[in-house]
């Protein structure tokens, strides 16, 4: 298993070369900073063009700057933001990164709670007024926009309710860390958003996998063997059903720390989802960018990985050799 | 092992039972038509019908194990103790302690993610007769009991590395673990190879012996019933049509249907140009049972009686049952009348 892991994470390092040189070829062929200069700065003369090309090895062929980009990554040093005034960007990003963890992280541990609730409440309530109760709520959250979803609350929270009752227990937007209080009302409503819209995938798929489950032969098996109907639930039916959802958890895991930019928008959030479109693409700023997406292919890799290590260690007929 | 001192009393009786499923706008489907029967300890009763003549689910019915859907009547009476009657707690101590089932599809039966172990101690744990470490040796013991080689090994592997056969035989383990006095064997061998059958259906009966337990047999393979069966009912249409021990039924079958049955099987001591005579038609559907005998659409004998009304269950020679109403006006049935004209 460990010497499987090893290996799945050697293998992995292809793909994240792969992938990170072919977006960086993109994103370098498509912004081209001694362009903007000459644009933004008619009368700079050629040391700011010598700066530019010093700072970025815009003198040299892609591939050669790709290579001194990723070196400079490995250690941890992601070079230097075009767009906000010769910053460093491994400071920006990895703030921009705890920020975003702040909201993901929550939201993501919230939703495989509730996903697993739900769904064995739906599942064994099938057609009950309880499990239309919870897929028109799901189908609700499938069918909302994030940003019409974000944007009520904030009117709900913001403006009604204050209306009615002059109180505000939420901030509507930005990440205010005075207190632990503040903190944790900046979070509420953006979790909340995040929460509603991937839980009601993961639920729908929870419950067909405990649906089919329901009905699987082996669970019968257990009924005539007297087991008690709650050990049947708990036991029996939760780990087979798990299989599946493992999987499912981990991609929703994965893409909520990848950034979410439509709920960072409406809630003005200084994450990364934000970082990489704001900064970053409408911008121009390559090393930006490179960050985020670099951040973003590792995360898919490792959760790709752990859902294939979890999914061998629920399930005996997955054996890695 | 409970023995009880009077004999008077089978193990079990089932008394007039009906299954019927309610469907939103559709009329109740009657599965099951007021069966009754009996069976004694140490005794094997073979159950014999097509898909669909309600023989699985008359057993699944005593073990509550039918969907809520299900309506039940009548009487399933464990040693006086009507099943039907008792709450779902109480039914539950029921299964796998004094009847227990064995399925029919050995590869979706048992859990993919528990050992096999697990779950025949299982059966034991769950009904608090040992502790978990009991449970497993004897899990192993009773592995080596139904023939699986290497016991101690196979106990902690998963369902996934046993083959068919030695998953069936694990299911018999894991049925006979608290010496049930009833088994109940849904098709036990249908999902296997045939090389495979003989040696399972020869190992179930062994220990039914062992134990002694009376065997429900179900299933549509009239070679098991012959090899081991001592009864045999015949079910058609929710209703059983014909009932005898098993040699005076194979020799001289008495009901228009076990006829159809055994002439369109091949035998091995016919003629080699014999044709088979299928059974013209298909079984009728449980929603739209013809009003009269169920089998008369498709028999060669039937008149105007019966479709007015059906048969009775008619004893026509000592202890042979036939559902007819031309039991006594039937001709003579000669084992080898398949003709090679038609």
């Amino acid at each position: 298993m460990v010497a499987y892991a090893l290996r799945r994470l050697l293998g992995a390092i292809p793909v994240i070369l792969v992938s990170t040189f072919v977006m960086y070829a993109l994103v370098s062929s498509i912004n081209d900073p001694i362009a903007e200069l000459r644009q933004s700065c008619p009368q700079c003369d050629s040391s700011a063009y010598d700066r530019l090309n010093d700072l970025y090895n815009l003198d040299q062929p892609i591939p050669q700057r790709y290579l001194s980009w990723l070196g400079g990554a490995v250690t941890g040093d992601l070079g230097v933001s075009t767009s906000m005034g010769e910053q460093e960007v491994a400071p920006i990003f990895w703030d921009r990164a705890k920020n975003s963890a702040l909201l993901s992280i929550p939201a993501a541990l919230i939703v495989i709670v509730f996903s697993a609730v739900l769904s064995i409440y739906s599942a064994l309530r099938q057609y009950s007024l309880g499990d239309y109760a919870v897929t028109g709520f799901t189908y609700l959250g499938l069918a909302m926009p994030t940003f019409f979803f974000g944007l009520l609350l904030q009117v709900f929270w913001g403006i009604w309710f204050q209306n009615w009752t002059g109180l505000k227990p939420f901030w509507t937007g930005g990440l205010h860390t005075e207190s632990i209080g503040d903190l944790l009302s900046s979070v509420a409503l953006p979790i909340t958003t995040l929460v509603i819209i991937s839980l009601a995938a993961d639920t729908r798929f929870g419950r067909a996998a405990m649906l089919e489950t329901r009905n699987a032969d082996f669970i019968r098996t257990a009924r005539a063997k007297g087991v008690p109907e709650r050990t049947i639930v708990l036991k029996h039916l939760l780990r087979a059903a798990l299989i599946p959802m493992v999987t499912v958890w981990a991609i929703t895991f994965g893409t909520l720390l990848g950034g979410t930019l439509v709920t960072e928008t409406v809630f003005s959030w200084p994450g990364l989802g934000r970082l990489l479109i704001f900064n970053g693409v409408f911008d121009g700023d390559v090393n930006i960018m490179m960050a985020v997406i670099l951040f973003i292919g590792v995360i898919t890799v490792l959760f790709n990985l752990l859902a294939d290590l979890l999914y061998g260690w629920l399930d005996p007929r997955v054996r890695y050799g | 092992m409970n023995v009880s001192g009077s004999t008077n009393q089978p193990l079990l009786e089932v008394d007039n039972m009906s299954v019927g499923f309610r469907a939103k706008k559709k009329p109740t489907a009657q599965a099951v038509r007021g069966v009754s029967y009996s069976i004694e300890r140490g005794e094997t009763l073979a159950i014999v019908g097509e898909s669909g003549s309600g023989k699985s689910v008359s057993a699944m019915a005593m073990l509550g194990l039918l969907p809520s859907s299900a309506e039940i009547t009548g009487q399933v009476r464990l040693e006086g103790v009507d099943l039907l009657a008792l709450t779902p707690k109480e039914l539950r101590t029921y299964r796998g302690r004094r009847i227990a089932m064995i399925f029919q599809d050995p590869m979706t039966a048992f859990h993919p993610a528990f050992t096999i172990g697990n779950q025949i101690a299982e059966t034991i744990t769950v009904h608090g007769l040992a502790n978990k470490k009991q449970a497993l040796s004897r899990a192993a013991e009773l592995l080596e009991l139904v023939g699986v080689p290497e016991p101690g090994v196979r106990v902690n592997q998963y369902p996934h590395e046993y083959s068919g056969g030695m998953r069936q035989r694990a299911m018999v383990a894991m049925a006979i673990a608290n010496k049930p006095d009833l088994l109940i064997a849904d098709e036990p061998t249908t999902a296997l190879d045939v090389t495979i059958q003989a040696q399972v259906m020869e190992v179930l009966a062994n220990i039914q012996k062992e134990v002694n337990a009376a065997l429900i047999l179900i299933t549509h393979d009239l070679g098991v019933v012959a090899s081991v069966a001592d009864r045999v009912q015949v079910m058609y249409g929710g209703r059983i049509v014909e009932r005898a021990d098993v040699r005076p039924l194979f020799r001289a079958p008495r009901n228009p249907y076990t006829r159809g049955l055994l002439t369109s099987l091949p035998r091995v001591d016919g003629a080699r140009d014999n044709r088979l005579i299928p059974i013209p038609g298909s079984p009728p559907s449980i929603l739209a049972m013809p009003p009269g005998c169920a089998f008369a659409p498709r028999c060669s004998y039937r008149t105007e009686v019966c479709d007015a009304s059906a048969a009775d269950l008619q004893m026509v020679v000592d202890g042979h049952e036939s559902r007819c109403h031309h039991n006594a006006d039937l001709p003579e049935w000669t084992p080898l009348q398949t003709g090679s004209e038609s």
